[in-house]
């Protein structure tokens, strides 16, 4: 019999999934369209053309134009950009601080654990909201602000996720044979442990991206996240809120409602799908 | 029973709530700019005028002590005043306004919890039918739509489009307070700010059913005969909502959370179209104000959460 290698099966697995797959290619076509944003369109996202306001979708402009003239189309396509890295850059900062704490509170455990989740019950049991304007008021709102704020509030997740791995896996052989032999804690954690702690990390992250856009984007519907001219999803639609732009012309918030709502669908289809995947429960008939 | 309840007030919950007062004091205190930042640009002012000034607002204090010192004032309830012309104390404003943000969050917790429950039940009971599928792909779409996207498309149909329900507010002055009229006003936000809630429910109440439906005692109670509606409704049930009720307290920041957005967008009068405000016009001490206020919600949701799971489960008590 042929040996099948570990990330082929998950791979496998995963492929099984028709919602993971849909997500994937949805999430697929969202990354390319906001790299390849420049090819799509001739118009310029920021460029006001006083002349045209408020047109309704047509050849020139498909998707219409807002109160200022701009190509509502160009916007949602550079919209895309301003989320996805949001998402990136501020799950990259909470895994890394979420990382590297929640595995010394794990690893270590005493007082180092106490103290460490204790801090993360702090940030845990806080809406989030309503400490994320306060701080991005207090600093300026910001796309840096915006990712700063999100990454530094949402690390106790992977921190939690990481200590309860972490426990769960310093006393198995490997680990204690690595100890044995004379390898550093640093290098027990971060070479030997967490590479096995990968594939719950990896869902977490993926959830994380989804839940960072929808942050970024409400926080930007309330004017505290990525401020204008610098076309986010969030601040389109925070235009588009007096009443009756809202009520005659859809063509402004429908667009950026319906990406945000189908990137962050597709990135939970996507991350449910990694769940089930690494999850060594699911039996696999090969 | 007792001991338990006390050692998760004074051991859990009186620790986070004061390390999130400290949190905030730091958040604060490093803001750019200080109460005499606009002294130091007036030209032929005696630095001693500043260094007096900073002494009269305790700011020449280190940090700690700063923070003792604030930290027995709100322990008094004394939030302060207002920084616009009106110089309101921050606790009257407060009061004012969270009757209608516990009113919003309530109704949507009983929202969420009255619609995911029995869905996810169903959807366990039924695991891989068709109601199955339908209702896991839209607990997906109810978790996935943003709030004040959601809020939006309900405004456009009910209150713009087909204008059979208010855009927004609660009761304008002098509208007599009817039960009807509470519905009419409720109903979109509630529904707003519960769609979420009803999703996150049923998928967890789904889950969890159906890890209790793998346990050996079902495995018995279905070989004593029992029919299969006894064993899901009867046996499986009582272990499977238990983690439903840890649930409520982990939701309620979620719930204060959404409940900021929502208030914004159907101009609901309460903590959080209240937070906004502040924040546009830099009003500190309200900032502060709330900010404590929904901590200390938080606290008392969870600790009820905790409370109401020692008594189902038996198990709690002898720990």
């Amino acid at each position: 019999m042929k040996q099948i290698s570990q990330s082929k099966k998950i791979w496998r697995r995963f492929c099984r999934n028709k919602l993971a797959i849909l997500g994937l290619v949805i999430l697929i076509f969202f990354v390319l369209v906001s790299v390849f944003a420049p090819f799509l369109t001739n118009y310029d996202p920021n460029r006001s053309n006083l002349r045209n306001r408020n047109l309704p979708p047509s050849g020139d402009h498909l998707f219409g134009t807002d109160d200022m003239g701009r190509d509502i189309f160009a916007r949602t396509l550079y919209g895309g950009r301003i989320s996805l890295s949001v998402g990136l850059v501020s799950v990259g900062i909470s895994l890394s601080i979420g990382v590297v704490l929640g595995a010394v509170a794990g690893f270590f455990g005493g007082m180092f654990d106490t103290v460490i989740m204790r801090i993360a019950d702090v940030f845990y049991s806080f809406p989030f909201m309503i400490l994320a304007i306060t701080i991005s008021s207090i600093f300026g709102p910001s796309i840096y602000n915006t990712m700063i704020i999100l990454g530094i509030l949402s690390w106790p997740s992977s921190a939690r996720l990481l200590r309860a791995e972490f426990l769960k896996l310093k006393n198995t052989d490997f680990a204690l044979a690595a100890t044995t032999i004379g390898a550093n804690p640093s290098r027990v954690m971060f070479r030997h442990i967490l590479p096995n702690a990968i594939s719950p990390l990896l869902v977490s992250a993926t959830l994380g991206v989804a839940s960072a856009i929808l942050s970024e984007a409400g926080l930007s519907f309330l004017g505290l996240g990525v401020p204008p001219p610098a076309p986010s999803w969030g601040n389109m639609l925070n235009r588009a809120r007096p009443l009756h732009i809202l009520a005659s012309m859809p063509w402004m918030w429908l667009p950026p409602g319906i990406a945000i709502f189908v990137i962050v669908l597709s990135i939970n289809f996507v991350g449910d799908g990694l769940r089930d995947a690494f999850d060594p429960r699911q039996v696999m008939n090969e | 029973m007792w001991r338990y309840i006390i050692r998760r007030i004074f051991l859990q919950g009186i620790p986070v709530l004061l390390g999130f007062t400290f949190l905030l004091y730091l958040i604060i205190t490093v803001a750019p700019g200080s109460p005499v930042t606009h002294l130091r640009g007036v030209p032929d002012l005696d630095t001693a005028v500043i260094a007096q000034r900073e002494a009269q607002l305790g700011i020449d204090q280190p940090f700690l002590i700063q923070y003792g010192r604030w930290l027995g004032q709100i322990l008094r309830l004394d939030l302060g005043l207002s920084f616009d012309s009106a110089r309101r104390p921050v606790i009257d404003l407060i009061g004012e306004r969270m009757p209608a943000t516990i009113i919003l969050s309530l109704s949507s917790i009983i929202l969420g919890w009255g619609i995911g429950i029995p869905v996810g039940i169903l959807s366990a009971r039924y695991q891989y039918s068709v109601f199955d599928y339908i209702i896991t792909f839209f607990a997906f779409v109810g978790i996935s739509i943003p709030s004040f996207f959601f809020g939006l498309v309900l405004l456009y149909m009910f209150a713009l489009t087909w204008n059979v329900l208010p855009a927004g507010g609660f009761f304008m002055a002098g509208e007599p307070h009817t039960f009807v009229g509470y519905i009419r006003y409720l109903l979109l936000p509630v529904l707003t700010l519960g769609l979420g809630s009803i999703a996150s429910v049923a998928r967890y109440m789904r889950s969890s059913l159906l890890e209790v439906l793998n346990e050996d005692y079902l495995r018995t109670a279905r070989a004593k005969g029992l029919r299969e509606n006894i064993v899901v409704y009867k046996h499986a049930l009582r272990n499977a909502l238990l983690p439903i009720l840890t649930l409520m307290g982990f939701m309620l920041p979620t719930i204060f959370s959404g409940a900021v957005i929502v208030e914004n967008i159907f101009t609901w009068p309460g903590l959080g179209s209240l937070a906004i405000q502040a924040l546009n016009e830099r009003n500190y001490p309200v900032i502060m104000g709330i900010n404590l206020m929904f901590a200390v919600l938080i606290f008392l949701g969870s600790i009820i959460a905790d409370v109401s799971y020692a008594f189902a489960d038996p198990r709690i008590r002898y720990e």
